[in-house]
């Protein structure tokens, strides 16, 4: 799928993906090793990693008490109305 | 739950009280557009009226309602041919060069401790409804509904490496988006 080559150690597009997966799970010790010589000398990436954990960390807040995503009470109550029409046809 | 429903019987009187606002959250958490999402809904409570008497009562009503939702997901999905747009993922990129450097303008730059958090918060909820469906998809799959990765990749039809490619394209986006209109 992907086009360039994948060197060693990482370029920054595959080190960060690897700190997209760092941020979600464990990474194997290839991948560990390879990411964390990349931080040592891409300012960049090491950008990358800790706005990262700050957008993760924010997302979260932002979509657990979202509350755009409850129901209106009008909605609801026409629904009712609709099914309760549908019932008695 | 005095009423629970036994042996193929269904209370749709109950319905919306019972399963409107999860089934609403579901919905969004898929669609990320609330009139989208409430029409999803809408449809699904009707068109299980119009099938009651398939119900056998093999599963609870809610699971019955619920999977007659997931299809109504997965064919807006269809109709919106958004399951097929995976394949331009890898077409061009803006933000990393042919040799896997970041491009110069898309370089991360330092940020400021972050001062005013609501407007972080507002920019951050503008620029995840920027992200494409699918993008928009794994961020509400992994942060709202927090989601495994395999769960997704399965309700999404779509394979790990396909996951964390979607998962690395709408990190790097929001992060471009919250830099390009946060800071300034």
């Amino acid at each position: 799928m992907d086009t360039h080559k994948h060197g060693w150690p990482p370029c920054c597009k595959d080190a960060t993906l690897l700190a997209e997966k760092r941020l979600q799970e464990k990474l194997s010790f290839r991948e560990r090793f390879g990411l964390g010589l990349h931080l040592l000398y891409c300012k960049y990436c090491r950008r990358f990693m800790k706005q990262g954990r700050i957008i993760a960390a924010a997302t979260e807040q932002l979509l657990q008490h979202d509350e755009s995503l409850t129901l209106d009470a009008q909605v609801k109550a026409e629904w009712e109305l609709i099914i309760s029409q549908k019932i008695d046809l | 739950m005095s009423e629970t429903t036994v042996n193929g019987t269904l209370s749709p009187r109950e319905w919306v009280s019972r399963y409107a606002d999860d089934f609403f959250r579901f919905a969004m958490a898929r669609v990320s557009d609330r009139i989208i999402a409430q029409d999803l809904v809408q449809d699904t409570f009707l068109s299980a009226l119009q099938s009651a008497d398939q119900f056998r009562g093999h599963s609870s009503e809610r699971n019955w309602l619920l999977a007659i939702l997931k299809n109504k997901i997965i064919d807006h999905y269809r109709k919106e041919g958004k399951v097929v747009s995976l394949g331009r993922l890898e077409e061009e990129d803006a933000f990393f060069d042919e040799k896997g450097h970041w491009r110069k303008e898309a370089a991360p730059q330092p940020w400021p401790a972050p001062g005013e958090q609501n407007e972080f918060y507002r920019i951050l909820r503008a620029c995840i409804r920027k992200l494409n469906g699918l993008g928009q998809a794994v961020i509400n799959l992994k942060y709202l509904e927090e989601k495994k990765s395999e769960e997704i990749c399965k309700e999404l039809s779509i394979s790990p490496s396909n996951y964390w490619v979607l998962m690395h394209r709408a990190r790097l986006h929001l992060r471009s988006c919250l830099e390009k209109n946060w800071l300034k």
